[in-house]
């Protein structure tokens, strides 16, 4: 008898004879026909693209500016400095000549206090100091009177904000001793007249670090943060750490999406075992079905993502009231491309596995092929 | 091309066995050949075995022991994507049920064997206004299965089975689920494929008319063939 032998070399088998063209038009006239099951795919992912939006939005406004400024080379107006330690603090400030033209300090009567000290006051709360404390360098706190009562007013409406108590820090610690989330004011920078900024020497944990950079940020919307060395380092490995949630939570969008559209989209798969059974019938091949059902996807995400992208930007916009960067749009635009692959995965699967005869008779599919399961069949299965 | 001189369809103790309950043989050491040219019909009881051996002969569904052979090559151990490529060159099926791809208007159910089989498109257009008009169907070309009745929708899909002139048209129950006027009207399309263009046609039916047109009857009872006719010889 002669020998079985493929009737094709390899890559030709492997290359798909059903051309984009007519996959795209057999899913498109499916999905048009089946619109409900086209509709819930698509919104699964403009859901998905819509989240990942906002997640986007959220890192961004939370905390994306420290590590955004972390690079940045100038001293601009309105600088906060974070240094490894206070000799550098000062050294720095001494000589550097960015310190100039804005003189926000330089008005700097304590009973009325420039509200931008509020930064200060937020870091008093940071740290296990009272709430209404102003934390101050010896010299600060002699010339405001230790233990004293300050009425903070906002220098821009005029309005009482509260009243603080000054209290010193006490003697200079050396590097390393100060208590978690204490913050050193520089007296002589303080006493600058040109000054345009505040340095602080940052010790603790670099978690405490960040979360000071990010509060800093918020307070001093113009402000940027300059970081050196070391300080560069942790704050870096604290933004990771303060974006992994954010990013746990991307993650979890971007499952639950692909589960959804999985979900459908194996139904919609186990819905038409018969048509796919009938194209094998005929001649296609496993790479022809694949290409069938990438062109469904194709064209449940060219539904899908738009809308996301613009629920996505109405939410931040209009929900959260937060900035959408640019980067947003294209991130989230990946997010839903990977759910609606992530959901492909299982029909891809079970398009791979299916022979004609489980397709054309409606037999069970199976996901991981193993003969003794096909055979006898009480083992699941699609 | 094709150099081979043998049967054209050849199956060698062909059994398939079904492990339900206390087993099954469906079909038990079916021995058949046919030959280029030939009509051939298989009749039998339900259950006789005629659709599982259809099945095995299209490479639907495989032996659990015995071996198929198509202008000599052996294919019901071949890989599910060899027998597609096998099918999309060699073999037409025609089934009871139509089956029409839904999303396809008529001529492009037919055309898409073609289509798989990589045909220059102009080809494909040609051979397809061709079996439409053969067929009557050249008005409904534009229509969708669900827009034509159920004589059209098995004319299309006769159509779409010898499209791309393969070495053998199976056929399973083709009248079944047609009328007795519209049966006629299948039966006649049979008969011209295999008499005008010499088409090789293997059908399972239970209509007794299919006998007026074949070269030769095949019987199976409880999965074994219990006789083999001759109807009406073919040099």
């Amino acid at each position: 008898m002669p020998k079985s032998r493929a009737l094709l070399p390899q890559a030709e088998r492997l290359r798909p004879a059903l051309s984009w063209s007519m996959a795209r038009l057999m899913s498109k006239r499916r999905l048009r026909r089946e619109i409900g099951a086209a509709a819930v795919v698509a919104l699964s992912v403009a859901l998905t693209v819509a989240a990942s939006m906002a997640v986007v939005c959220m890192v961004s406004q939370n905390g994306d500016a420290a590590a955004r400024e972390v690079a940045t080379p100038s001293l601009p107006a309105g600088a906060i400095i974070i240094f490894d330690s206070a000799e550098e603090a000062v050294s720095a400030l001494e000589e550097a000549e960015g310190f100039e033209g804005i003189a926000n300090l330089r008005r700097f009567p304590w009973a009325n206090a420039d509200t931008r000290l509020g930064p200060l006051f937020v870091l008093g709360a940071l740290a296990s100091v009272e709430r209404g404390t102003l934390l101050c360098g010896p010299a600060l706190a002699e010339e405001a009177g230790e233990g004293s009562s300050l009425e903070v007013w906002d220098a821009d409406t005029g309005s009482l904000l509260g009243t603080w108590t000054v209290r010193s820090t006490g003697e200079y610690l050396p590097e390393g001793e100060y208590p978690e989330g204490w913050a050193w004011v520089s007296t002589d920078s303080l006493g600058h007249e040109n000054l345009s900024g505040i340095a602080f020497d940052v010790t603790g944990d670099p978690s405490v670090v960040l979360s000071r950079v990010i509060k800093l940020s918020r307070s001093y919307p113009g402000a940027k943060v300059f970081m050196d060395g070391f300080t560069r380092h942790i704050v870096r490995k604290a933004a990771l750490r303060a974006y992994l949630p954010w990013q746990a939570v991307s993650v979890m969008v971007a499952l639950t999406a692909a589960s959804a559209v999985s979900c459908v989209l194996a139904v919609s798969f186990l819905g038409r075992k018969r048509a796919l059974g009938i194209l094998k019938v005929i001649g296609a091949t496993r790479p022809d079905l694949r290409r069938l059902v990438l062109a469904e996807c194709w064209y449940l995400g060219y539904a899908g993502i738009p809308v996301g992208l613009v629920i996505g930007f109405a939410l931040c916009k209009l929900g959260l009231s937060a900035p959408v960067p640019a980067a947003a749009f294209p991130a989230s635009a990946v997010m839903g491309a990977l759910a609606l692959a992530g959901g492909a995965l299982l029909p891809l699967r079970l398009t791979r596995n299916a022979t004609c005869d489980q397709l054309l008779n409606n037999k069970a599919i199976y996901a991981f092929s193993n003969p003794s399961c096909a055979q006898c069949g009480l083992c699941g299965g699609f | 091309m094709n150099e081979w001189h043998g049967p054209i369809l050849a199956c060698h103790e062909l059994s398939k066995f079904y492990a339900v309950g206390d087993g099954l043989f469906a079909l038990s050491n079916v021995e058949l050949e046919v030959e280029r040219g030939q009509f051939v019909v298989i009749m039998g009881p339900s259950g006789s075995g005629k659709s599982t051996l259809l099945n095995i002969l299209g490479g639907i569904d495989r032996p659990t022991h015995g071996e198929v052979l198509l202008n000599g090559r052996k294919y019901s151990r071949m890989s599910e994507d060899d027998l597609a490529v096998m099918r999309r060159r060699e073999l037409g099926i025609v089934f009871q049920f139509f089956n029409l791809l839904p999303e396809l208007t008529a001529a492009e159910n037919i055309g898409m064997p073609m289509r798989l089989a990589r045909m220059d498109e102009r080809d494909i257009m040609s051979r397809v206004m061709h079996l439409l008009e053969v067929t009557g169907l050249t008005a409904r070309a534009n229509h969708y299965p669900v827009e034509l009745s159920g004589g059209e929708q098995q004319r299309v899909a006769i159509a779409r089975a010898l499209a791309p002139r393969p070495s053998i048209v199976l056929a399973d129950e083709p009248t079944g689920n047609l009328d007795s006027k519209m049966s006629q009207e299948v039966m006649k399309l049979f008969k011209r494929f295999n008499q005008e263009e010499g088409q090789t046609f293997v059908v399972v039916t239970h209509e007794d008319g299919f006998l007026d047109y074949a070269d030769t009857l095949i019987r199976l009872s409880d999965g074994e063939i219990v006789e083999r006719k001759v109807l009406n010889a073919k040099k």
